[in-house]
């Protein structure tokens, strides 16, 4: 493969757009006679660029859980997210790993099934199922064909809302979370991105892996677990998508099984302070073998909420966001230096990280960083050019009917706009925000949001081959893999 | 079915484990240096015992036929000089991917040289010549376009994803590159270090791509799957411009290559572009690449890697029919079966009853030229090899 693939992380980055001034209407609210409220968003009108956006339409039930219908005919298949805040972010630092721990027990048995009894009706039903937890909210998602969405409805509702927390499979679940861990620096790249967190957020609970560390891990309880349960998966802390080809029967079905879900008030987010990074901080990490660095650098970035999101999108993809962009073109192509370098700024509920990533052979590690710091240091102070701009504009505009070609995509959207409380104007005034932000925005938020002078950086590599390289960069804290376990 | 009466003799296994590891658990075999595939005999692994029964089976779903509601058109033709091509029309987004593979991979290959299918696959992105090196990203970038490659033992793919209005770009573009690629020395000598750093991110610094090199030069003995597609480090300096030149100027040619349409297009407009630009490249002879029959697997082949990881890995495999076959749609659903999801057997028995496993998944790869199915399970720290690999066996 001649590039990297993208992971989830720079999926999200890109579905994950901006808010931009409202220049709509917004739609209108309408009250049900069961309580419930409904919001058609009605969205043919509503383009620009030839673009439009399928329609769909939100629901409000009396308990507070928000649903949002996007009914798709292509394919006969049923599809359901939902997310529910908090996240691995809100887990106390003692038992770090929590909302993870809990995420994974949702289908290890119910009220009424067993483990093996909901993998194997899940796996009759040809269903798919995934529960995980990241920083700042845990996703549910269950897919089947149409014929099988009432039983993939029950069994859907029955793990959100019934999971048993037995105390056989928080044992072994703990186990099978341990070893996780254990193996994680078997993948270099995963690890550094791992020591990085860490590096960069000190004690903000963004340094933590979501899935804890071995000694988090083993001191939670189920007490903990219930009580995390308890406090975050309620319906009006949560938000649920039906993409797909069902019935206006099976909708209310829908509303009816999370009827009964009881409301609760639920803690807001919470997050800590960060000291300012002051010069360039370089930690190695060190484990014998490797022959080849993995190296992460960078520095706080944004809050999802945040005016300038799409001027500093195009600042971001014109220095490390796209094969043509800065730091490919040096590093990769005319250096030889990697097989993938690429920047990124991870919009979070808090200041997410600005993070460059990359690899290259250990012998090479300390040119690959200064250059880097070189091309750093030129685009802060002279920012890009009007032609860089245009180009990342046509690069925008091209790319963004990908973020939503889906109707799963979309639902993705949806709900992370929900979660940072950014309308959906935001994805009808995209292409236009893209074209009317001018170099001069642009370079604003260069300056603003990209410093090569206080930042950190984290190596993963053989420290005997390295060292040296790194010293000559500045100061170097050396610290071991097992450090970390 | 057939091949599971003499499944014992078809067996290969590659382990990965610790230093420690291999010397305390290691039940025959010497570890072996990492990337050396000389497959040592040892004969360890029992037999297979018959198949577990079968557990209850829940109730069953209504039968239906999901295919009579799935619409899935597509168009195929071919052009006089041998290009095929397939269209397929979805207007629901404003996007086109345009696709381009060629009936080339590193099977193709010959020894001293692996990875030159792969390495050339980079070049095809430095430039030809009404699209030169300098404005080839930049200009797909400019105009919304995201574009990759991929190389497999038997084809090598380009894709472009766009906005619909960029067709005849795309196809200006392709069209120049399988006609009139440039190869310079520079870019060759700067995209060779590329490939290297990829080979280490992929196999040399990753355990799990180290377990997979060794299972497939195990497995094989004389066919030319038995080399990493990427190529080994060595050969990677023995591709020369002359010899790059030579590897398109043989298997680059309309009557190799077959290209994919897909999304909102007018596909008169697409045919008419597609004569205009292709119609005139010549079609020409194709080399029949030479695979060396494999012979006859007649005992269980293993192969231990001695590697500083935290949990032993491994990995076997049985020789299977190659693509296409009916026991090849028969072998994939086994796989399903045995270890797809947390309801496969596979997962059931190490990862959830005997909980001596963090993974155990079955895959059955169905090649151009063979089938490889394999089983590969990760354990958990401290877990016993031989043991699990008993259990994966009964």
């Amino acid at each position: 493969m001649r590039k990297v693939s993208k992971s989830l992380a720079s999926l999200l980055a890109l579905l994950a757009l901006a808010s931009c001034t409202s220049k709509e209407k917004a739609p209108e609210t309408k009250v049900n006679p069961d309580g419930s409220t409904s919001v058609v968003y009605n969205n043919s009108a509503s383009g620009g660029d030839g673009f439009k956006l399928r329609d769909y339409e939100e629901k409000t039930l009396p308990n507070g859980l928000r649903i949002l219908f996007i009914p798709d005919q292509s394919l006969p298949y049923v599809s359901l997210q939902m997310l529910v805040r908090g996240g691995a972010s809100q887990d106390p630092e003692a038992q770090s790993g929590l909302a993870s721990f809990v995420a994974e027990l949702l289908d290890k048995g119910t009220a009424k099934r067993s483990a093996p009894q909901i993998a194997n009706d899940l796996g009759q039903l040809g269903a798919a199922f995934d529960a995980s937890a990241s920083e700042d909210f845990t996703m549910i998602t269950a897919s089947a064909l149409s014929m099988q969405a009432e039983p993939l409805l029950q069994n859907f509702v029955e793990i959100i809302t019934q999971p048993a927390f037995s105390n056989a499979e928080i044992e072994r679940m703990r186990k099978q979370i341990q070893a996780q861990i254990a193996r994680r620096v078997d993948s270099p790249g995963a690890f550094a991105a791992v020591a990085f967190a860490d590096f960069l957020y000190g004690s903000h609970p963004y340094a933590r892996p979501n899935s804890g560390t071995p000694k988090t891990v083993s001191g939670i309880k189920k007490k903990h677990l219930i009580q995390t349960y308890i406090r975050y998966f309620r319906p009006n802390n949560s938000i649920l998508a039906v993409v797909g080809k069902y019935t206006p029967e099976y909708a209310k079905k829908i509303e009816e099984s999370f009827g009964a879900w009881q409301k609760r008030d639920v803690p807001a987010p919470t997050y800590p302070q960060i000291p300012p990074i002051e010069g360039v901080q370089i930690r190695l990490v060190d484990k014998a073998g490797l022959v080849q660095s993995q190296i992460r650098m960078g520095h706080l970035g944004i809050k999802r909420q945040n005016e300038d999101f799409i001027a500093l999108r195009m600042a971001n993809t014109i220095l490390g966001g796209a094969f043509a962009s800065r730091l490919n073109s040096r590093i990769r192509k005319d250096l030889g230096l990697t097989y993938g370098v690429s920047s990124q700024f991870d919009a979070r509920m808090d200041s997410g990280p600005f993070e460059i990533s990359t690899f290259t052979k250990n012998e090479s590690t300390g040119q690959l960083i200064s250059e880097t710091l070189k091309l750093l240091k030129e685009y802060k102070e002279n920012g890009a050019t009007s032609k860089e701009v245009e180009t990342v504009r046509g690069y925008l505009k091209g790319i963004f009917p990908t973020a939503i070609e889906t109707p799963e995509k979309l639902a993705m959207n949806l709900l992370l706009l929900r979660l940072h409380g950014i309308p959906d104007t935001y994805l009808t005034q995209y292409l236009r925000e893209v074209d009317r932000l001018s170099t001069s925005d642009v370079n604003r938020v260069v300056k603003k949001y990209i410093d090569d002078k206080n930042l950190k950086i984290v190596v993963f590599s053989s420290a005997p081959a390295v060292q040296k390289q790194l010293e000559a960069i500045g100061k170097v804290e050396v610290k071991k893999a097992s450090d970390y376990q | 079915m057939k091949f599971q009466r003499s499944v014992a003799s078809l067996l290969t296994l590659a382990v990965l484990a610790s230093v420690q590891m291999a010397t305390a658990q290691q039940p025959s075999s010497t570890p072996a240096p990492v990337a050396s595939p000389s497959p040592a005999t040892t004969p360890k692994v029992l037999p297979p015992k018959a198949s577990p029964t079968p557990g209850s089976t829940a109730s069953s779903a209504p039968a239906v036929d999901v295919g009579s509601l799935v619409k899935f058109d597509v168009e195929k033709y071919t052009l006089p000089n041998g290009l095929t091509v397939l269209l397929h029309v979805d207007h629901s987004t404003p996007i086109v991917s345009y696709q381009t593979w060629f009936r080339v991979g590193s099977k193709n290959e010959e020894p001293g040289f692996t990875g030159i299918a792969h390495l050339f696959e980079h070049m095809m992105f430095k430039g030809a010549k009404r699209y030169t090196g300098e404005q080839f990203d930049l200009l797909l970038q400019a105009n919304g376009a995201t574009n990759n490659a991929f190389t497999t033992h038997d084809y090598t793919g380009y894709y472009e994803n766009f906005p619909s209005a960029k067709l005849e770009l795309i196809i200006d573009i392709e069209s120049d590159r399988l006609e009139n690629l440039n190869i310079t020395n520079e870019s060759l000598a700067s995209e060779r270090e590329v490939v290297k750093e990829e080979r280490r991110l992929r196999v040399d610094n990753n355990p799990m791509g180290i377990l997979r090199e060794t299972l497939f030069g195990t497995a094989f003995r004389v066919h030319p799957y038995r080399w990493p597609v990427i190529g080994y480090m060595s050969d990677l300096n023995n591709i020369t411009v002359e010899k790059a030149m030579q590897f398109y100027s043989t298997y680059y040619a309309p009557n190799n290559a077959t290209i994919v349409v897909a999304g909102d297009f007018d596909p008169k407009e697409a045919k008419r572009l597609i004569e205009k630009y292709y119609s005139h490249i010549k079609s020409q002879p194709i080399p029949e690449p030479k695979l060396a029959a494999e012979p006859k697997q007649t005992a269980p082949r293993s192969q231990f890697v001695s590697h500083d990881v935290q949990t032993v890995q491994f990995s076997l495999s049985y020789h299977t029919p190659k693509a296409g076959t009916d026991e090849s749609y028969a072998l994939d659903l086994l796989a399903n079966i045995m270890g797809f999801g947390t309801s496969s057997r596979l997962h059931q028995r190490l990862v959830y009853k005997e909980q001596s496993a963090l993974n155990a998944a079955a895959y059955n790869l169905t090649l151009q030229d063979s089938g490889l199915f394999q089983v590969t399970v990760a354990l958990k720290p401290g877990a016993h090899f031989g043991k699990a690999e008993r259990s994966v066996m009964g």
